[in-house]
Formats: C-alpha cells, sequence, structure tokens
C-alpha cells in the first residue's frame, strides 16, 4: 500500500448497472444517456451492502462506449433537418431520452476482498443488475499503486490493438492526477508498459507519446 | 412452395394495369364531384340526410360548408400528447388453458419549456370464466358471447380508451393536452346484426362510455381534447352525402337498384368507386382541415349520446387523414381547432404519421417471440402444477412438417 494516505471524503458516483457480465469483462447500461465514464477510467462493480459477503468488489477499466437505439429492431434515424441545435431534436422528441440507451464496457483488471486489492481475475464474474460505480480518488490512487494492474489490461485488451493502446494510455492518464507525483508515476508505468512489450518497440514508443498530459 | 411467386407475378402485373386504367377515369369523376361540393348548400343538404335514412348507403351530416377550409392555429408554447394502443393474445384452442391477454401500452409527452416523456404497458391475462364469455343480465336471457376474436378486438379497443382516460388523469392538468387514439371511435364492428344487443349494452354502455364520460369530465376541469387519427381512411361517408346531393331518384328506386357501395343512375354514380380521401386531397392543401360532418352510424346514433361522433379530415401533407372527435369537442371550435393543431404537430414530429400513436403502438406491440414465450410460460405454469399439458395434434403437425 502507499505511504501517501490521501483525505477522501468523496463518495463513489453510481454511474449505471451491469448488463452483461464474464470474468474478463463486463457491460453496464447508464441510467442517463450520454453518462458513461471517460474512457479509460477505473470503475468498481458490487461489494457494497448485504452481496459484499458472497461478491467481491470487482474493479474494471472502460474499454468502450456506446449510445444506441433500446430495442435492436427500432433503428435511428435522422431527425435535425429542421433543427437549428442538436438539443433541439431532444426537445422536440422527449421520448429519445427513453428509447435510446448508452452502455460502456469495462474489462476486469482486479478485485478487493477483505480491504485487500487482488491485480487478478475475481473467483465469480460481477453479477447481472450489480451496480457500477466511478472510483473515489482514494480507491484510484489505491489500486493504482502497485503496476499488476497493467498485466490484466494489456491481456484482456479492448477489441483491436489500437483500442486496446489507446485505453491503457487514456487509463494512465486519468490516474495520474491522483497520484502525488503524476509525472513519476507514469514514467514508472512507462516502463512497466517497455518491459510488457519488449519485443514491439514502436509500439511501446507510440504508447509513451499518448501518456504525456 | 406455398406460394407459386411466378404465377402470382403475373396477376399483380394485371391488377397495376387495370388501376392505371381506372385513374384517368377517376380524375374525371372527382372533378364533378367537386363542382357539387362547391355548389351545395349544406344546411339543406343535412335535413336531406336527416331525412333520408332509408338509402342503402350512409351519409355523413355536414355540420359546416362542405367546401369549407382552415388552417392550423399557432402552436401552445406548452402542451402534452397522451396516446395509448392495444395488443392482444387471442384465445388458443390448440392449447390447454382457454385464456387470452391484452397489452395496453402508451406515452404522455410533454412539449415545451420542460420536455419530458413517460412510457408505459401494461399485460392483463383473463381466464375467468366472467372474462371468457360475456353473459346477457340473467334477468333477460341466458345468452352469452365467448370473447375471442372480433369480439375481442372490440374489449380491447374499450380497454385501449380506459387505458387513455388513466393516462390522461396522470398528465400535467395545468397543460392543454391531446388525448390521442389510434383507429376510428366509432366501434363498427357493432354495427352489424351479428351481435345479439346485450353485447353492444356492454361493450358501449358499460365500458366504452364511462371511459369516454371520464375523459369529457377531465375536458370541464382542464384543457383536453379527444381525438381518434385515421391513417388512409377508407371512409365514403362524405362521399356518399354528396351522392345524395346529386341524386335524381327516388328513395325507393335507389332502395331497387343501387347498393351501399355503387349507384345505378347518373349523375349520382360519379361516386362510385371513390373513398372520401379522393375528394379531399383536391380541396386541402397541406396543414388545412376540412369542416366538421357528424357520422350517422347507427352504434354512434344510437349508444355514444353525448360523445357521438364527429370527424374532419386533414391533409397532412403526406396523407388525407381523417380526425375523429366526439360532439362535445366538435361543437367548441377552439378544442377543435387545438385538435387540429396538436394532430398536425404530432404528424410533423413523428414524420407523416402522429409520433404519440407510433410510441404508443411500440409499447404495446406483441411479437410473434412474445406469443411464443408466453405459451412455453402458460406450459410451465401448468405443469409445476402437475397439470396436464397438451396440444392438439394439428397444432403438432404444423411445428413438425416432416416429409
Amino acid at each position: 500500500m502507499s505511504s501517501h494516505q490521501p483525505t477522501d471524503s468523496s463518495t463513489p458516483q453510481r454511474v449505471g448497472e451491469v448488463v452483461e457480465s464474464a470474468s474478463h469483462r463486463f457491460q453496464a447500461q447508464c441510467y442517463q444517456l450520454y453518462q458513461a465514464p471517460p474512457l479509460g477510467s477505473l470503475v468498481s462493480v458490487g461489494g457494497q451492502g448485504e452481496a459484499r459477503d458472497v461478491s467481491p468488489r470487482v474493479y474494471g477499466v472502460l474499454t468502450g462506449i456506446d449510445t444506441q437505439g433500446l430495442e435492436p429492431g427500432r433503428p435511428v434515424i435522422a431527425r435535425g433537418a429542421e433543427a437549428q441545435r442538436e438539443e433541439d431534436i431532444y426537445r422536440e422528441n422527449p421520448q429519445l431520452e427513453h428509447l435510446l440507451c448508452t452502455r460502456f464496457e469495462a474489462v476486469v483488471v482486479g478485485y478487493e476482498s477483505a480491504d485487500a486489492f487482488f491485480h487478478h481475475l475475481p473467483p465469480e464474474p460481477p453479477r447481472i443488475h450489480a451496480f457500477v460505480h466511478s472510483c473515489t480518488p482514494r480507491q484510484i490512487l489505491e489500486f493504482t499503486h502497485s503496476p499488476g494492474f497493467l498485466d490484466l489490461l494489456m491481456a484482456s485488451g479492448g477489441g483491436s490493438q489500437a483500442v486496446s493502446d489507446e485505453v491503457v494510455a487514456s487509463c494512465l492518464r486519468l490516474a495520474s492526477v491522483h497520484h502525488p507525483d503524476p509525472r513519476s508515476f507514469l514514467v514508472g508505468s512507462g516502463k512497466i508498459l517497455a518491459l510488457l512489450l519488449a519485443s514491439e518497440p514502436p509500439r511501446v514508443n507510440a504508447m509513451l507519446r499518448r501518456l504525456s498530459p | 412452395m406455398a406460394l407459386d411467386i411466378a404465377k402470382t407475378a403475373a396477376q399483380i402485373d394485371s391488377m397495376a394495369g387495370h388501376l392505371a386504367d381506372a385513374t384517368y377515369s377517376r380524375t374525371q369523376q372527382v372533378d364533378r364531384l367537386m363542382a357539387a361540393l362547391a355548389t351545395t348548400d349544406a344546411a339543406e343538404l343535412a335535413g336531406r340526410v336527416e331525412a333520408s335514412r332509408g338509402r342503402p348507403f350512409l351519409c355523413a351530416t355536414p355540420e359546416d360548408a362542405l367546401d369549407a377550409r382552415y388552417q392550423p392555429s399557432v402552436l401552445p408554447a406548452d402542451f402534452s400528447v397522451a396516446s395509448v394502443d392495444g395488443s392482444h393474445i387471442d384465445v388458443d384452442r390448440h392449447i390447454p388453458v382457454r385464456c387470452y391477454l391484452i397489452n395496453i401500452g402508451g406515452c404522455v409527452f410533454t412539449y415545451g419549456s420542460h420536455p419530458d416523456a413517460r412510457l408505459f404497458s401494461q399485460p392483463a391475462l383473463y381466464a375467468a370464466e366472467e372474462d371468457i364469455f360475456l353473459n346477457a343480465p340473467a334477468t333477460t336471457s341466458n345468452d352469452s358471447v365467448a370473447v375471442q376474436g372480433a369480439v375481442l378486438g372490440m374489449l380491447r379497443t374499450v380497454k385501449e380508451v380506459e387505458g387513455l382516460a388513466e393516462a390522461a388523469e396522470s398528465a400535467d392538468p395545468a397543460l392543454p393536452l391531446l388525448a390521442l387514439l389510434d383507429g376510428s371511435l366509432v366501434m363498427w364492428g357493432l354495427a352489424g346484426r351479428g351481435y345479439p344487443p346485450f353485447l353492444r349494452e356492454k361493450l358501449l354502455g358499460e365500458m366504452l362510455m364511462p371511459a369516454l364520460d371520464s375523459l369529457q369530465a377531465q375536458a370541464a376541469r382542464r384543457s383536453l381534447v379527444l381525438a381518434a387519427y385515421v391513417s388512409l381512411p377508407q371512409t365514403t361517408e362524405v362521399l356518399n352525402t354528396l351522392r345524395l346531393a346529386l341524386c335524381q331518384q327516388r328513395e325507393d328506386i335507389c332502395q331497387q337498384s343501387c347498393t351501399s357501395f355503387r349507384s345505378a343512375h347518373s349523375p349520382c354514380d360519379s361516386a362510385n368507386g371513390l373513398l372520401d380521401r379522393h375528394i379531399f386531397q383536391e380541396l386541402l392543401a397541406p396543414g388545412e382541415r376540412s369542416g366538421i360532418y357528424r357520422s350517422n352510424s347507427s352504434v354512434s346514433r344510437e349508444y355514444y349520446g353525448p360523445h357521438q361522433v364527429c370527424f374532419y379530415y386533414l391533409n397532412t401533407g403526406t396523407e388525407i387523414g381523417r380526425v375523429e372527435v366526439p360532439l362535445w369537442v366538435a361543437q367548441d371550435e377552439n378544442r377543435v381547432a387545438l385538435s387540429h393543431t396538436l394532430v398536425m404537430d404530432q404528424v410533423r414530429r413523428g414524420m407523416g404519421y402522429p409520433a404519440a400513436i407510433a410510441e404508443a403502438h411500440e409499447q404495446a406491440v406483441v411479437t410473434g417471440q412474445d406469443r411464443e414465450t408466453f405459451r412455453k410460460m402458460v406450459d410451465a405454469a401448468l405443469e409445476r402444477r402437475h397439470l396436464p399439458v397438451y396440444t392438439s395434434e394439428k397444432n403438432r403437425s404444423k411445428g413438425t412438417r416432416w416429409l
């Protein structure tokens, strides 16, 4: 654990609910349209209330966000030919807020049990309908203090390799601001990436460039 | 192969050829009727309609000039629209339990400074004896009608109006509200002689009228208009009124030689083969509505009382739609204007069809997959209680289709 103990009075914000779940990834639906956490951010699932005894708090990193119609058979059509502003479309068609939904996908990068963090897959995946919370600065600091979470993140990928690298870089940039010395954190993370991708120097260089704030 | 596509295609092509030939003739017919529309006195014709109940065709009573045209008024800054639609799973004699399901779906949209939407759907399963059969009052007869097919369709329509009355109650009372239904307000299915009188009394007197009364009572407390929108209407009531205006035959000759669809004499045979919308397509510019007409459907006249059905036609820009309103809306110019304005706005938002009706339909619809799931759930529920689960051999054979 870090010797740096930040004061953290903020509470995690509930941002969605798990609608698909597997050991290495989960998908969540946002409660509000377009209100997904940023790409690459750390979120937690479960581990609260009565379910805590039987279900550890799982941590994930957002690898993708998408917004589409809630019902597969109803294609979204262009509605703004006569609208002056995008928001006018939503004002003119208030039902859209209920018929569109934003979902996000996260890869599992570890879990928390008995107040200890583990940077490997949890014994069981998050439950369907488990609440997804954004992480507090303190959770982010403590979870990313050790670089072990990068192993799972790099191994999981987020689709194509390019997306995966973007997500990793974004994750590290977002986490760095919660560390007492963000630059030191990014430099240390860069070294880990160089080790993990020792056989791919061009890819490492591209990722290191993306780590610049 | 079930359908020989090649043989069908040839017949479709022949049909299209006949339609093309008929179009030229129709244009000439419409011209003659438009001339009658412009020169006939509506009040005099209305009197003639009232005195001509023995004709073999149903005329509407004009409440306004025949060639009247109205523009929509200014859209209110804030207003709501509520709509309800229904879908059902009919009684299936191939499954072991007699039951049906009615799903009522709908929406309440609020437009203006605080846009909002509420969507809902409420399924209800009916399997009790009193739901499966509608019975005549015990004191009058032991007659009963099974609720399935067309009767279930009519019961569903009643449930839709009840649902609309409930939805209207939930809308902000400070805002003008359009309560909008899909289809006709007239329960045409009860117009014929195919059902016993007690069924009309039950469906209309005991169920539909109280729901319409509720909407009228709400309209007394707040700004509310009830309207029903018929897309691509097939009705001929106005055309029949013009047919009456043109007819030069005595009523008894008309009864003997003409039918509800065709006149055997000139010049009223100009109306043969046409629909009301063919006339109003010529008369109305986009956005305009016609004058008000009162339906003389026997169901509406005899059972609807203050809700007797009136209607106007509306050129939405993409089609001629028919908007039906109860008498208590039709007799109030402001309410008619509000219905016209808000229906037009709904059509604009819905890109050709009222947005709230389209959404209500989406909330109500029961898909083929839903029906299959429902059936499996019924089987599973019976099995859990160790009740016999079976199907007909006919139904089983449709599932197997072996060679």
